[in-house]
């Protein structure tokens, strides 16, 4: 049974859920060309596909496994895994868009929201160099359009839409120029073939050319997850476009991102006894990376006064955190089979990607209720005195901040614990120990710089007096779900953090 | 076929690109006379007998007119346009079999029955045979055929668009933009139409398709739909009447060519004509069953056979040639918004349902006649939908007033 | 007489690529070339030779614009309608890109009959999927107006 011809028709089997979430775009879309369609109706069909893509994940796995070399698409564990975050994530920013869009263009919104979370689903499912840059396509696609959907009456939306969409096609170029490298090396595009072949290539003389291949690749993936080069975009989008969109492009390519950065170097975690050199340089790689990525995001976050500009920069810095956990990663081979640790670096970015998602959205959720024309939320003084006039918002984004400061009982703490902790449990063996100590040395003084700007928020939301109130928008009911159902997730993944650590565990444990 | 005999190659190049020239210059001087027939005029009769010498008096005073090159124009597009033209609607000629054609051999099945060894010696024994057939095409055997010919004609817009925007004129421009607009809408029921017909040949080679035809009768008879759509497409595709909005004389001058003059103009004129020897060869061929004849009329051999069939062809070429210079004086020209709503909302449509047709009935492996029956079916139900009193429409109708009577 | 070199596929032995069978189309390339730009150059050339007049004058060297002087230049800005085309002439040529390899090998005898066997009806309705999700695009474009040229 476990035949070629199976296991590519068992392909298509595997991908019945992201079929489902396109085609009721494709009704969407239709739909919004059809008179009288209001956003409510959008909304409901859209959080319909996303449950009958969820309830199709369940019905439509297939039981038998596939052979992996051959397949283009793979159900494991960590495909599930970021498959139902993926869902989650565009449940949640369905109920967050709702109003965003005027009644005219909100099915279209709701559209390229689906499509947008079947293709980072698909990220995770993708086992083929292809199958992964169409996944990655399909989330990016879709946020020009989402950027550009809510209305566009200022020069900085126009100024926002448009650089995300030269940078992102650039950066686009950059991945293929880079997978064409990894299929030049390997002579195949599916993944799990190249994992294989990858490590044994490396040792020898290709060394410089899986070099070059990892730099474009991770330059390519490095404008998704904004690490510090790559990352001049964030601020201007994230204040430009609307916060719907906002939202969605502080987590969702964040997942995909990191996602395609683990299932592409997964062979790192295991390639050390034939190629040591090329290791150490892609460690190094990701070493300076991370460091530079969380010092440049926090320092520039300092100087901030607008909130979005503000949680841009705080993007960049927890891209810097999770980087951590991909720096550490070949270090996973250096140690014994039986030696426990509290997280190994996949694990803690899989859990910090959703511990970080939960606290953006949730702080994103916030703003954009308390914000209106008449009286702009953009700034840390417009925030002003919220204990008093909105004492709900205010408790809901400190509950939120405070994650990212990373204090204790919050998610944003649990998160940084397993990332700084993959980088001290780093074997004695491993090379360049020192450094990995070094690095969450390094992490811990920006999680104290980083502190700073978000206490500054809170202070000026608990200690000073408003001299206006907000005046929110009263349909906010969708808002209001998504921002208690982010708080819970934050509170709840603080306390008790362990069936979500068991969750990443077994996510990456296939990798 | 790595056999390659350059002699016979230039030989060919030569014979088809004097045909070519030649039937360019007298379809000039048709056009000329038919118009004046249907004018109710005598038409060019002063160079030579009946006026026959009259394209040669044309190409000389093209070559020694002024060249006047205006001021404001990119030099290097305008002097390159023309050639960029001609050039590749020649070039697109380089896959038509003008004459008798034979198939290339297909691959010969390995199995039970026909061991490795004797494939290979049945393969080569085809391959032989194939090579030692006098072709008509200057490229015989390419496997992306008529996909070439595609490709490479529609390049002629590039010449299109470099002329009209480097002369740097209104009106030119205009023309271009229109011309760029049109080609590449009709590009599409264009390349449509074909695969109804690669689905049953399973190659893009003309010889191939060709072949088809003889062997399960023309495919005029089984897509009558498809035939309708490729001709209307290579009308648009060849800037003809009804489709020439991109020279349309009376409100663009000449539409892009409006500051060419001397040789370039004369290029630029030439690709048209070009263009609509290699389409009407194309229809001869794809639906037509080019150099074939039913009731073994053509069952000739030898010399003779040889004669028949280019004449047939040529016959069948000639046809529609005229056809595109009736058709000229039968159909006024299209406003831009009618002529991009035929592309996108009738041609287009038709194509995908003749491809699905086309699609069910090879998979469900069905009777061909199927299809000529769906065809009509389908033509007359977009014309009946089409022609019918639209109230949308008449609700917008405006309503004129008579003026009021002026009292003094 | 050299023969092709011959390849074994699934449908049996058939003769390889060989890019003999362009060297007719590059040399036509070459012909054609030659025809376009040795009448340019020539008409170039005549006047050198003095065989044709050159009188340029002031109005020669003016825009034509049936006779007036022109007004403001011709790079000027176009309907966006255009753009609106060529972007849906992208996407269904990339679609009929993607049509032509299947119509060649669907129904041919260029592939293995077992293959035939296994995926025939699976690609028959993959591409009526295709068809239709090309179709919903194609409504979608229609209804938000980009046929229309009013």
């Amino acid at each position: 049974m476990n035949s070629l011809e199976h296991t590519l028709q068992q392909a298509f089997q595997l991908a019945v859920p992201e079929v489902a979430l396109v085609g009721v775009a494709c009704v969407l879309f239709l739909l919004g060309t059809a008179r009288g369609v209001n956003r409510h109706l959008a909304g409901f069909i859209a959080l319909g596909g996303l449950a009958i893509a969820a309830i199709s994940h369940f019905t439509a796995l297939p039981r038998v496994p596939g052979i992996e070399t051959v397949t283009p698409l793979l159900g494991d564990k960590f495909a599930m895994f970021v498959r139902m975050a993926a869902f989650a994530t565009g449940a949640a920013l369905v109920l967050f868009a709702w109003n965003e869009c005027d009644d005219r263009r909100s099915s279209d919104y709701m559209a390229c929201l689906l499509i947008a979370t079947a293709g980072s689903s698909l990220v995770g499912t993708a086992n083929d160099l292809i199958f992964l840059f169409l996944a990655l396509e399909l989330v990016s696609i879709p946020t020009y359009v989402m950027l550009y959907l809510p209305g566009l009456q200022s020069k900085k939306g126009q100024e926002a839409v448009v650089k995300y969409f030269m940078l992102s096609v650039m950066s686009s170029a950059m991945l293929l120029f880079g997978f064409s490298y990894i299929y030049g090396l390997t002579g195949t595009t599916n993944l799990a073939a190249i994992q294989e072949i990858l490590p044994r290539l490396v040792a020898g003389s290709e060394s410089t050319t899986a070099i070059i291949a990892i730099v474009f690749v991770t330059a390519g993936l490095g404008f998704r997850i904004t690490a510090f080069p790559f990352h001049f975009y964030a601020p201007d989008v994230y204040e430009g476009g609307p916060t719907g969109t906002v939202a969605f492009l502080a987590f969702v390519p964040k997942v995909s991102g990191f996602a395609a950065l683990l299932k592409l170097f997964a062979f790192l975690g295991s390639a050390h006894a034939v190629a040591n050199e090329f290791v150490k340089q892609a460690m190094m790689l990701f070493w300076i990376l991370s460091a530079i990525t969380m010092t440049a995001g926090n320092v520039m976050g300092l100087l901030q006064n607008n909130l979005k500009r503000m949680l841009a920069y705080s993007g960049v810095a927890n891209a810097g955190y999770m980087l951590i956990g991909l720096a550490v990663m070949p270090t996973q081979a250096y140690r014994g089979i039986d030696e426990a640790v509290v997280a190994t670096g996949p694990e803690a970015i899989m859990f910090y990607l959703l511990a970080y998602g939960a606290m953006t959205i949730g702080t994103l959720t916030v703003i954009s209720h308390l914000h209106s024309p008449n009286r702009p939320v953009e700034t840390v003084d417009d925030v002003a005195g919220l204990r008093e006039t909105h004492p709900y918002s205010a408790a809901l984004l400190g509950i939120f901040l405070l994650s990212m400061i990373g204090l204790p009982l919050t998610a944003g703490f649990a998160g940084k614990f397993l990332l700084f902790m993959s980088a001290l449990a780093a074997p004695a063996a491993a090379p360049m120990r020192d450094l990995f100590v070094a690095l969450a040395v390094i992490g811990a003084v920006n999680a104290a710089i980083g502190a700073y700007y978000y206490l500054r928020v809170i202070n000026a939301m608990f200690l000073r007096t408003s001299l206006s109130a907000p005046t929110p928008r009263r349909t906010a009911g969708p808002l209001w779900v998504t921002a208690i159902i982010c708080a819970v997730f934050t509170v709840a993944f603080g306390v008790y953090p362990l069936p979500m650590i068991n969750l990443s565990r077994a996510a990456v444990g296939g990798l | 076929m790595t056999d390659f005999n350059i002699v016979y190659t230039l030989a060919l190049i030569v014979v088809a690109f004097g045909a070519v020239m030649t039937t360019v210059g007298y379809l000039t001087l048709a056009e000329r006379k038919i118009s004046a027939y249907v004018q109710d005029r005598i038409g060019p009769d002063r160079a030579g007998p009946f006026g026959l010498l009259q394209p040669l008096a044309d190409g000389i005073k093209m070559f020694f007119k002024e060249d006047s090159t205006p001021k404001h124009v990119d030099k290097i597009f305008f002097f390159l346009a023309p050639g960029i033209g001609v050039a590749t609607a020649l070039l697109a000629f380089s896959i038509v079999p003008f004459g008798p054609s034979s198939p290339p051999p297909g691959p010969v099945s390995v199995d039970a029955g026909r061991p490795l060894e004797l494939a290979i010696t049945t393969h080569e024994a085809e391959m032989k045979a194939y090579q030692e057939h006098t072709t008509f095409a200057i490229a015989p055997g390419l496997d992306i055929g008529i996909l070439f010919s595609f490709a490479i004609g529609s390049l002629v817009v590039y010449g299109i668009i470099l002329g009209g925007w480097s002369a740097n004129n209104k009106y030119a421009l205009l023309g271009s933009l229109r011309s760029s607009a049109q080609i590449i809408s009709y590009e599409i029921p264009l390349g449509m139409s074909i695969l109804g017909l690669i689905l049953f040949t399973g190659s893009l080679n003309l010889e191939v398709i060709l072949d088809y035809q003889i062997k399960h009768g023309w495919f005029i008879l089984y897509q009558p739909l498809a035939f309708l759509l490729f001709l209307v497409s290579v009308y648009a595709e060849c800037n003809r009447l009804p489709f020439d909005l991109p020279e349309a004389e009376q409100e663009l001058v000449g539409g892009f060519h409006t500051e060419f003059g001397s040789m370039k103009l004369g290029l630029l004129l030439m690709v048209d004509y070009i263009h609509m020897i290699t389409t009407s060869f194309f229809m001869a061929i794809l639906f037509f069953g080019g150099w074939h004849l039913p009731f073994g009329l053509t069952n000739f051999d030898g010399i003779t056979g040889l004669v028949i069939k280019v004449a047939v062809l040529g016959f069948k070429t000639f046809i529609f040639l005229m056809l595109y210079m009736l058709v000229r004086w039968t159909i006024p020209r299209f406003k831009f918004d009618q002529l991009m709503g035929l592309a996108w909302q009738v041609m287009i449509p038709l194509a995908i349902i003749n491809l699905v047709t086309v699609m069910v009935i090879r998979e469900f492996k069905l009777t061909p006649w199927i299809l000529t029956a769906t065809s009509l079916v389908t033509f007359f139900a977009a014309a009946t939908i089409s022609t019918r009193d639209n109230p949308a429409a008449n609700k917008k109708r405006v309503v004129v007033r008579k003026p009021e009577p002026v009292t003094t | 007489m050299i023969l092709a070199d011959a390849v074994l596929t699934t449908a049996g032995v058939e003769s390889a690529f060989s890019l003999a069978d362009y060297y007719p189309v590059f040399i036509f390339l070459g012909v054609v070339t030659g025809f376009a730009l040795s009448s340019l150059i020539g008409s170039q050339l005549f006047y050198r030779l003095g065989l044709k007049p050159f009188k340029p004058t002031a109005v020669k060297a003016m825009a034509y614009e049936s006779g007036m002087d022109p007004v403001g230049t011709a790079r000027m800005q176009f309907d966006v309608k255009f753009y609106l085309i060529a972007i849906l002439f992208l996407v269904f040529d990339v679609e009929l890109l993607f049509l032509y390899p299947w119509s060649v090998v669907a129904y041919s005898d260029g592939s293995s009959p077992e293959w035939k066997q296994l995926f025939g009806r699976l690609v028959f309705w993959e591409i009526v999927v295709f068809m239709i999700s090309l179709g919903i695009g194609y409504i979608y474009a229609w209804r938000k107006g980009v046929f229309k040229w009013k």
